[in-house]
């Protein structure tokens, strides 16, 4: 069950979707799964010096569906406490085709991690804009298109690999296998070469040492689920990580597009810091957050920045 | 210069057969059958025909006319002609039987590699296979009451 407010970032999927199949280029175009091809045959002849001709029955064929997808590393993934792993997922079945997803962390045994789908098509996790996938299902992709999704690694996490699997929800199995009438159109659909399954396994380090800001975020809608829609709070996390050697270090963060930010809610290392600048230690307006850090005494040291906005 | 006639008067002819069917003294019927790989006990793999329920774009079928001489008279200059239908390219003749001669236009009929194709910006080009839109089959001889035979060619769901 989607929200309203999710609805509309499902059209910015399908939106983003299709400028991905632009950029991809034209594939060839395949008859659509449903198409009946109907075969006719004629004839002509010469009798008692008179021409004559006869048609053929009309022999009729159901262009079947077939189901497969693929899966690739993202170009890169967003490190962190909370971190994304950017992975995208690609309808190369002919048809209009939902997938079920599965990610699991072998090391540490974590099943059925969060997934959310990249809603405005930005390459980079945000709550207030990604939505969760529901039950961990895509939304239907027409064929050829692709989608960018992150799975949310546990702030635990750490040198585990994660194992990510999709499926056709309209079946899988090995190639050939047949699903009478599931195929678009009504004809049957049947998978492909990939078997409409497909698997990805990537490793999930642990941040380098040095100096590092990792972001994290949670939501909060006013019925206290964490459905991103208008209205909900996000309270973003920053988290510096200072080797002990930075100069005047300082955490800046634009406040994102599509949200407002929350009055008053800067906080450093729980401590409130007024919005206006003036002599503590950050300043916060509709255009971004800026915090200076106490500069370091030569050992490492974790500093956390945290404000909120609503989603507009 | 006598097939020529023929396919000219062909239109007018097919519609008065259309509005008052006489005895069909020719019975021509059509299957469209899905090539499958096979498998056999002894590991080799062998290309069998089958109903065409799962196919898919890229997959080959065989496209097969009957024909038969249900009359008492023999049928002269007979011309067996199929166009290829939307969503399927022709890819070549069957593995038995004559192949038939092609066309890209539906008038010129030729073996595929005597004909070319015009190009929009003028010029030409030598057709392929996947620019056939017309097989047909002449038979040589009168068919005889009591005989028919099989023509085939292959194509492949676009």
């Amino acid at each position: 069950m989607l929200s309203a407010g999710q609805l509309g970032i499902w059209e910015k999927v399908a939106a983003a979707t299709s400028v991905m199949l632009a950029a991809a280029g034209p594939a060839a175009a395949q008859t659509a799964p449903g198409t009946p091809i109907d075969n006719v045959a004629d004839a002509r002849w010469t009798a008692a010096a008179t021409p004559a001709a006869a048609r053929s029955n009309r022999d009729r064929l159901i262009v079947a569906e077939r189901l497969d997808v693929a899966l690739a590393a993202g170009p890169e993934s967003v490190t962190g406490p909370a971190r994304a792993v950017r992975f995208v997922l690609s309808n190369i079945g002919t048809g209009s085709e939902a997938f079920a997803l599965a990610a699991t962390l072998a090391r540490s045994g974590t099943a059925d991690l969060r997934l959310a789908a990249d809603g405005d098509g930005d390459g980079r996790y945000d709550p207030a804009r990604d939505p969760l996938l529901a039950d961990g299902q895509t939304p239907a992709l027409a064929t050829g298109a692709a989608l960018t999704l992150f799975a949310l690694i546990p702030a635990a996490a750490d040198r585990d690999t994660l194992s990510i699997e999709a499926r056709a929800l309209t079946g899988s199995g090995a190639p050939g296998t047949a699903f009478p009438g599931a195929g678009d159109g009504g004809g049957d659909a049947v998978t492909g070469a990939t078997g409409a399954a497909a698997r990805l396994v990537l490793p999930v380090e642990r941040d380098a040492d040095g100096p590092a800001l990792a972001k994290s975020q949670s939501v909060r809608a006013a019925d206290g689920s964490e459905r991103a829609g208008a209205g909900a709070i996000v309270t973003y996390t920053l988290t510096a990580r200072l080797a002990g050697t930075e100069a005047d270090p300082r955490v800046d963060d634009p406040i994102p597009a599509g949200t407002r930010y929350l009055p008053g809610s800067l906080t450093l290392d729980g401590a409130p810091l007024s919005d206006a600048a003036d002599a503590d230690a950050g300043t916060a307006d509709e255009a971004r957050i800026d915090v200076c850090l106490p500069a370091p005494a030569g050992t490492p040291v974790t500093h956390t920045v945290r404000f909120a906005v609503r989603i507009s | 210069m006598r097939h020529l006639a023929l396919l000219v008067l062909a239109a007018p002819i097919a519609t008065a057969v259309a509005a008052a069917p006489p005895a069909r003294p020719l019975d021509l019927s059509t299957r469209v059958l899905a090539e499958v790989r096979e498998r056999a006990a002894d590991g080799t793999t062998r290309i069998a025909l089958a109903a065409p329920t799962r196919v898919v774009p890229g997959d080959r079928v065989t496209v097969m006319l009957d024909y038969r001489n249900t009359g008492t008279a023999p049928i002269a200059d007979l011309v067996l002609a199929n166009p290829l239908p939307a969503g399927m390219a022709y890819r070549g003749p069957a593995a038995t039987g004559p192949a038939p001669e092609v066309s890209v236009d539906g008038r010129r009929y030729a073996p595929l590699a005597q004909l070319t194709l015009a190009l929009p910006g003028g010029g030409s080009r030598a057709a392929a296979a996947a620019d056939v839109t017309h097989v047909r089959w002449r038979l040589a001889r009168p068919l005889a009451p009591g005989t028919g035979g099989t023509l085939a060619f292959t194509a492949t769901i676009r």
